[in-house]
């Protein structure tokens, strides 16, 4: 992460869902002109070069970002002929509706790798994902998970879970799953209001879940879960340092679609906030909020002090604190419960594969060549 | 209806152990031995048609592959027979590790001498616990039979002297590797402080026998006189002056005590007896007699502390042995002609009716650690005097073991189960030979069964050496 510039183009406010989570706010057909894509690519060049950072990354976001696919071309085009000397690589986040075949074909030849938010089966994907006219999309995203999977079969998906869904945490990934995903991202709602009913639903879903783990690792299947394998790690890596984790204003930014820049995706809505604006496409940047930006950020939260889970726990994003609680200096009630449940958890699995010393489970998180020979297994 | 309690940050105090290697731990994967990467067949495969089966064997070489353990099971040549258990192989001195971090795991007391007393049981030899006397001393054996005159030693942290181990704390590294031991000070003008800050505590614990600052302060001037004159005995000569000051203070606070009942005998035993060991020991002696004397101790009173002490249940392993200490401290004083006269003075008349009697109380006091004089004159002892006894030490590096055979077993069970998935029809006989192609053929040498295997064998070695030596 030291060596690579982050940068997210929102490419539109638009998208054809309207999921209840969505925190970009109003769905307004405002999209980002190729003018101001192109300052943001000068923009990111010349802080990349000025820092001394080789590698940039792009990621087209949105609303839905192939509801502006020529701007995508565009972009990638004018990454190709620069002369500057930064490697780019390419990222995307899709609701999946608008892909085809023969885009996929070309985002690939691209090297634009393509992930799906898909939040689980039917019944969860149609509640928490309709479309404009309120109806389920799933039909919609079906089509193209074969399409995805046959041509990127390392895929992400994105799962989020929101409380009237917790209960179906562990039948949701299990769905996602069994369609042949092998990466799965879960999250939570961190906007929604969370009770403590909602937060013991999640808690039996996470043991569901671990019952659903345990069994796919004795079985030696490839996968990855995010939210029990990012914990195990977190005991089995060394911590991650103040550099490594949250670069939020530093090296990590997100472009809006009117050329405002701000330090990540969660800041980017139709409504501004101005409070977390760094700059703009054709102005620059300001350093001083930048720098002030990442302080609060990594601020010591006072009502964290003393606990134990400080440093396996995730209190440290900002975009989170945000989502919880309107500030980056206070720590997400979310976050803290979440931890504590999912963490004991995750811990007694982890305990329990130990015991058996299940060969993938030492491999996965005590081999640092791992990744590639699980990118080979599951790609041969 | 929902429970709309609102959630709020709290954190967490405690958490329950993980279970599982942290980052900080030795990395599992090769503990005890490397585990090659279980590749699916569908990508061994690939691999070796796009011709990259050297990766394949990088990928065993970067876990480490299956490394080759030399086999330690080491049996004597009849023709070649040798002491299985000499001193050189006994480990020590062996250097303490920090805080205890990264020892490895080695046979335990109780395992190792079920084994020994089993074999010298088979070969038909009655241990019994007893005192031999070597040139340089008392040794306590775990086991000899007087009229066979073979027995063995079992040497653990508790049974070793102060010669028989470096503290990390006292050893610093060398550009080379090697360490050097440092000769620390053991007082500085902050453990002068902190001695007199405990010094302090004590009065305040006993302040109602008011011992004197005057005291108190003579105590320090005389330490202080050590350091400045840099005495080459100021060790000694501190412990001397620190033994005597908190000798006394004890006895005098139990003197003063003894109208009130005994209570925290056991402390003033304990100062007395357990203070230093190996070489001081003697200089030990003399101190506690040197006190006891000079303080006209009552003997009944004196008798009446070892039987309290003995009977509390705070008393240490080594004051539950009283009856011997009973024994020792009624022959030391049924010597004395009178009470006041310093039983050591009576080693210097040379009378010889009362050496086997001090000797018997010295020998108890010395028996209790077996130092690096002891241990190798004991060693001797079989070539001078025909008396075999086995010095099997636990730091001794043959009895390291790093994995169980139930987990050795598991892990072998877990690689056939992941062959069997990629290539059901397979039959048994297959299975094995894959599993010893992809994954090495199961090592038990590091096992703790392995271990005491060879702990058995070599005691048999022994006896069969002890027996081939002395002709029989």
């Amino acid at each position: 992460m030291l060596n690579t510039l982050s940068v997210s183009f929102h490419l539109t406010h638009d998208c054809n869902l309207r999921c209840g989570y969505c925190y970009t706010g109003t769905k307004t057909h405002a999209p980002m002109s190729a003018q101001t894509a192109d300052a943001g690519l000068k923009l990111i060049e010349q802080l990349a070069l000025e820092q001394g950072i080789p590698n940039v990354e792009i990621i087209f976001f949105g609303g839905e970002p192939l509801m502006e696919k020529e701007l995508i071309f565009h972009i990638l085009k004018r990454c190709r002929e620069t002369s500057s000397g930064l490697r780019f690589s390419f990222k995307m986040s899709t609701n999946g509706t608008l892909l085809t075949e023969s885009l996929l074909l070309d985002l690939l030849r691209n090297e634009v790798f393509v992930s799906l938010s898909l939040d689980g089966g039917p019944e969860t994907h149609g509640e928490q994902r309709p479309n404009c006219g309120g109806h389920s999309s799933y039909g919609m995203v079906e089509r193209s998970i074969p399409i995805l999977l046959k041509h990127i079969p390392c895929a992400n998906v994105t799962c989020v879970t929101t409380p009237s869904s917790a209960h179906r945490l562990a039948e949701n990934v299990d769905w996602i799953f069994r369609k042949g995903f092998r990466y799965i991202t879960t999250t939570l709602d961190y906007t929604a209001d969370w009770t403590s009913d909602d937060m013991r639903a999640l808690e039996k879903s996470y043991r569901q879940l671990a019952i659903w783990y345990e069994e796919k690792m004795r079985r030696h299947e490839r996968f990855y879960l995010s939210s029990f394998d990012e914990r195990i790690r977190t005991h089995t890596r060394p911590p991650l340092q103040a550099t490594e984790r949250c670069v939020a204003g530093t090296r990590q930014l997100a472009i809006a679609p009117n050329g405002e820049v701000y330090p990540c995706i969660t800041f980017v809505t139709t409504e501004r906030l101005p409070q977390f604006l760094l700059g703009h496409v054709n102005e620059g940047l300001d350093d001083a909020c930048r720098s002030y930006f990442h302080r609060c950020s990594e601020s010591e939260k006072a009502e964290c002090a003393g606990c134990s889970l400080k440093s396996r726990c995730s209190s440290w994003c900002a975009c989170i604190n945000f989502m919880s609680t309107g500030t980056v200096t206070q720590a997400s009630p979310i976050v803290c419960h979440q931890e504590q449940v999912l963490l004991p958890i995750v811990d007694e699995v982890a305990r329990r594969l130990w015991k058996r010393r299940n060969t993938l489970f030492l491999h996965k998180h005590y081999n640092d060549l791992y990744p590639v020979f699980e990118y080979l297994d599951i790609n041969t | 209806m929902k429970n709309k309690t609102q959630l709020s940050v709290r954190p967490v105090r405690r958490t329950k152990k993980t279970g599982y290697p942290s980052w900080q731990e030795p990395n599992p994967l090769e503990q005890p031995y490397a585990q090659p990467y279980p590749f699916t067949q569908k990508a061994l495969n690939w691999l070796a048609a796009s011709g990259l089966c050297g990766a394949l064997f990088f990928a065993q070489e970067a876990e480490g592959g299956v490394a080759k353990k030399p086999d330690k099971m080491e049996r004597m040549d009849k023709d070649t027979l040798g002491n299985p258990f000499p001193f050189e192989r006994m480990g020590v001195p062996f250097r303490t590790s920090a805080f205890g971090t990264g020892v490895p795991e080695r046979l335990t007391s109780k395992e190792a001498q079920t084994v020994i007393d089993s074999v010298f049981r088979a070969e038909g030899i009655r241990l019994e616990k007893t005192v031999i006397r070597t040139t340089d001393g008392f040794v306590e054996v775990d086991g000899y039979d007087a009229v066979q005159k073979i027995g063995y030693v079992w040497i653990d942290w508790g049974r070793m002297d102060s010669d028989m181990y470096t503290s990390w704390m006292d050893l610093k590294r060398n550009k080379d590797g090697s360490f050097t031991k440092v000769k620390r000070l053991r007082f500085a003008d902050n453990h002068l402080r902190d001695y007199d800050y405990s010094i302090k505590k004590i009065h305040e614990a006993y302040s109602k026998y008011k011992p004197t600052s005057e005291a108190q302060k003579a105590f320090i001037q005389k330490l202080k006189n050590l350091i400045d004159n840099g005495s080459p005995d100021w060790d000694d000569d501190y412990k001397y002056l620190y033994y005597e000051y908190i000798l006394a203070e004890r006895v005098e606070r139990f003197k003063k005590y003894n109208a009130g009942g005994f209570s925290n005998i056991t402390e003033y035993m304990e100062g007395v007896l357990s203070i230093g060991a190996g070489s001081n020991r003697n200089k030990q002696l003399d101190i506690a007699i040197d006190v006891l004397a000079a303080y006209k101790v009552d003997e009944d009173w004196l008798a009446k502390v070892l039987i309290e002490a003995a009977q509390s249940r705070h008393a240490s392993a080594k004051l539950k042995r009283l009856n011997k200490l009973q024994e020792a401290y009624q022959a030391l004083k049924s010597y004395a002609p009178e009470k006041q006269d310093k039983l050591k003075h009576l080693i210097i008349d040379g009378k010889d009716d009362w050496k086997p009697a001090v000797e018997q109380a010295e020998q108890w006091l010395d028996e209790l650690k077996i130092s690096m004089v002891e241990a190798k004159a004991l060693e001797a002892e079989a070539y001078k005097k025909g008396q075999f006894v086995a010095l099997i030490s636990q730091k001794d590096e043959r009895w390291i073991y790093r994995a169980t055979v139930e987990w050795v077993n598991q892990i072998r069970q877990s690689a056939l189960e992941s062959i069997k998935r990629q290539a059901p029809k397979l039959d048994s006989i297959e299975l094995e030979k894959r599993a010893d192609l992809w994954y090495g053929k199961p090592d038990y040498s590091d096992t703790k069964e392995y271990v005491l295997k060879n702990l058995e064998n070599q005691v048999h070695d022994y006896i069969r050496w002890a027996k081939q030596q002395r002709g029989y």
